[in-house]
């Protein structure tokens, strides 16, 4: 039982790395371009991602790797080299729309451009991890993350025509403009498949001593915390295509428009709920991004690491989210637009994907890491076919959605 | 064992569970009329570099020349003697504190790391 | 000490006494004989990089109780069955 309160492993990692800006962002857009009909990849990315957490922290309980750990391990620094490398660039991207994310809400609530917020939050985010504890970040972030519930609460209110959404989380296909479709639909799983999320969750395994006694609460906390952030995720969507797509406002152009999204259910709490919500869950993201760069580099290259451990003692680690943090405040500081960062670093993570979940699945069905808790063919299929689609999509809509024709 | 299932590429540990780097590299010595024998266990970034090949090698360490830290060039050699046991990490009968692996960690520890206020 | 890197090995070609190619050096198996750590094998990968993805995809969809069936058979070969004269081009001896 105590070990179930570890949940807030899991909804911090769902808040940080799977509810976020690029959740926030993908999803809005999706609602408001095509209404309900792109809920199914908010729910195959969750779906998705409930496997790849669950085999992430069975991973870590069972062979006492992190996954980055792992794949080194068996692989060997030249597999780990590409995937290292392509990882640490698309966080770093996803870091700075993140840091877009919190700037963005302060911006919200203060009236002072984003552009001046950047360095502030990298600040403070810097701050929080040179003295915080890992319990704290899990602790912290998920307590305060809890305000995101604010839009099951929305959509309810709401009343949608519910018939009508359980029709959409079934995939279908686009009337008309085929490619921004599928686009968003990149985007959204990229948003929801983050390898952040599960790296993330590996390295918090370790942190927190997971053992094999931990198989079970593992698979609950997994499947519970990824529900949190999909359902979430979901209700985004849900109320963008009403808010947005029902008053004929088919585009997200600019930022300044999402906050919208919670007015009708709450009226001037909206705000305020939507401004809280974007602010923390950005802000959780922002520490579990920067702490990825760290656990990334400490364990490609066999450095000590530990967010318990005082900065001092692990200086290799401190430098490389210190160096994540400010350099990932520079794109937001010089004026990058957040909301058009977020949509390419998601759709770019999608792209991602499979360097990083190949050699991780390939580690899943290894006896010798996993004695007898290897994976079956459900979860094999599961995860290979999502990420095989995420790729696809994604190799296929960014160029078109960037440098290809009208 | 499996040389490069079981120590090639595992955590180095060392006899206080500290993590001072990954098995890079592996020294056998050739002897005439019989078999191989593993004599030290090698870890830096030079021969992290040499995986992939001599000219990696070669740019890494000329990238490192140029950074001024041409110490971090010689490759840090571990005895196979010194070696206690092999599982999940490869752990040693050696205080890392001892050796050079932390060198450049130490040096950030006082030149930047103790100045910024909260490190301890 | 005459020494070399072992781990310089791992992935070479290795060729048959008639020059035809066997595989790649995927391991190094040794033992501890006499207080030395003595590399007394080598283990030959003889699929490519193909055919070993179908088998692992074959083996991933398949249950448990199938799996061990489609397990491949490794290719120990032992050090002295090798030539090294030249450390780069191993060959099998006749």
């Amino acid at each position: 039982m105590k070990k179930l309160l570890e949940i807030s492993l899991g909804v911090v990692t769902s808040i940080g790395g799977f509810l976020e800006m690029g959740e926030m962002s993908t999803a809005a857009q999706a609602g408001a371009a095509f209404h309900y009909q792109l809920l199914w990849t908010v729910v195959l990315g969750t779906v998705c991602i409930t496997f790849l957490t669950e085999m992430s922290g069975r991973f870590a309980a069972v062979s006492g790797h992190t996954i980055v750990d792992g794949i080194r391990d068996r692989f060997g620094i030249k597999v780990l080299a590409l995937p290292f490398v392509s990882t640490a660039i698309v966080s770093l991207l996803v870091l700075s729309a993140e840091i877009g994310g919190v700037s963005v809400a302060l911006e919200f609530a203060t009236g002072i451009g984003y552009q001046w917020w950047a360095l502030p939050v990298a600040l403070a985010s810097w701050l929080f991890l040179w003295r915080g504890t890992f319990g704290m970040l899990e602790k912290g972030v998920s307590l305060f993350g809890l305000v995101t519930l604010c839009f099951v609460v929305a959509i309810i209110r709401l009343k949608p025509e519910w018939t009508q959404v359980a029709a959409a989380a079934v995939p279908s296909r686009p009337h008309g403009q085929a490619a921004t479709y599928w686009f968003m639909a990149a985007s959204i799983l990229g948003a929801s498949l983050s390898p952040t999320l599960f790296l993330f969750y590996s390295s918090g395994a370790i942190e927190d001593g997971w053992d094999r006694s931990y198989l079970g609460p593992n698979r609950v906390i997994a499947a519970l915390g990824m529900l949190f952030g999909g359902v979430i995720s979901a209700a985004v969507l849900l109320i963008s295509a009403h808010v947005l797509n029902g008053r004929g406002i088919l585009d997200v152009q600019d930022f300044h428009q999402l906050p919208l999204l919670l007015v009708d259910a709450f009226g001037m709490w909206g705000f305020v709920l939507f401004v809280a919500s974007l602010g923390i869950a950005s802000l959780g993201a922002a520490l579990e991004v920067a702490l990825l760069e760290a656990y990334l580099f400490a364990q490609t290259f066999g450095w000590n690491w530990g967010q318990d451990c005082p900065p001092r003692a692990n200086p290799g680690f401190s430098l490389v989210y210190t160096c994540a943090l400010f350099v990932g405040a520079v794109p937001i500081a010089a004026g990058a637009d957040p909301l058009k960062l977020t949509i390419f670093s998601m759709a770019l993570t999608a792209v991602n994907l499979p360097l990083m979940v190949a050699p991780f699945i390939v580690l899943m069905n290894d006896e010798h890491y996993m004695g007898e808790h290897c994976n079956g063919p459900v979860s094999n299929v599961a995860v290979i076919g999502i990420t095989g689609l995420a790729f696809l999509l994604g190799i296929v809509t960014l160029p078109l959605q960037y440098f290809g024709g009208t | 064992m499996d040389l490069v299932q079981d120590v090639l590429d595992k955590q180095i540990v060392d006899k206080n569970g500290v993590r001072m780097g990954r098995v890079d590299g592996l020294v056998a010595e050739m002897r005439e009329g019989q078999l191989p024998r593993l004599v030290f266990i090698e870890t830096g970034t030079v021969v992290m570099a040499r995986r992939f090949g001599a000219r990696a090698q070669r740019l890494m360490t000329a990238l490192l020349v140029r950074l001024g830290a041409a110490r971090k060039t010689t490759p840090y050699r571990i005895a196979w003697k010194d070696v206690r046991e092999i599982g999940v990490d490869i752990e040693l009968d050696v205080d890392s504190d001892d050796t050079p692996v932390h060198d450049w960690q130490r040096w950030l520890r006082e030149r930047a790391i103790d100045r910024i206020p909260g490190a301890r | 000490m005459n020494t070399f890197n072992l781990d310089e090995l791992v992935g070479l070609r290795v060729a048959a006494a008639d020059g035809k190619r066997v595989g790649r050096i995927s391991e190094l198996i040794a033992e501890e004989r006499g207080g030395d750590c003595v590399v007394y094998a080598v283990r030959i990968e003889t699929h490519g990089f193909a055919s070993r993805v179908l088998r692992w995809m074959a083996m991933a969809l398949s249950p448990a109780s199938v799996r061990h069936k489609l397990a491949q058979q490794p290719l120990d070969v032992a050090w002295d069955k090798l030539d090294w004269a030249d450390l780069h081009q191993p060959r099998i001896r006749q």
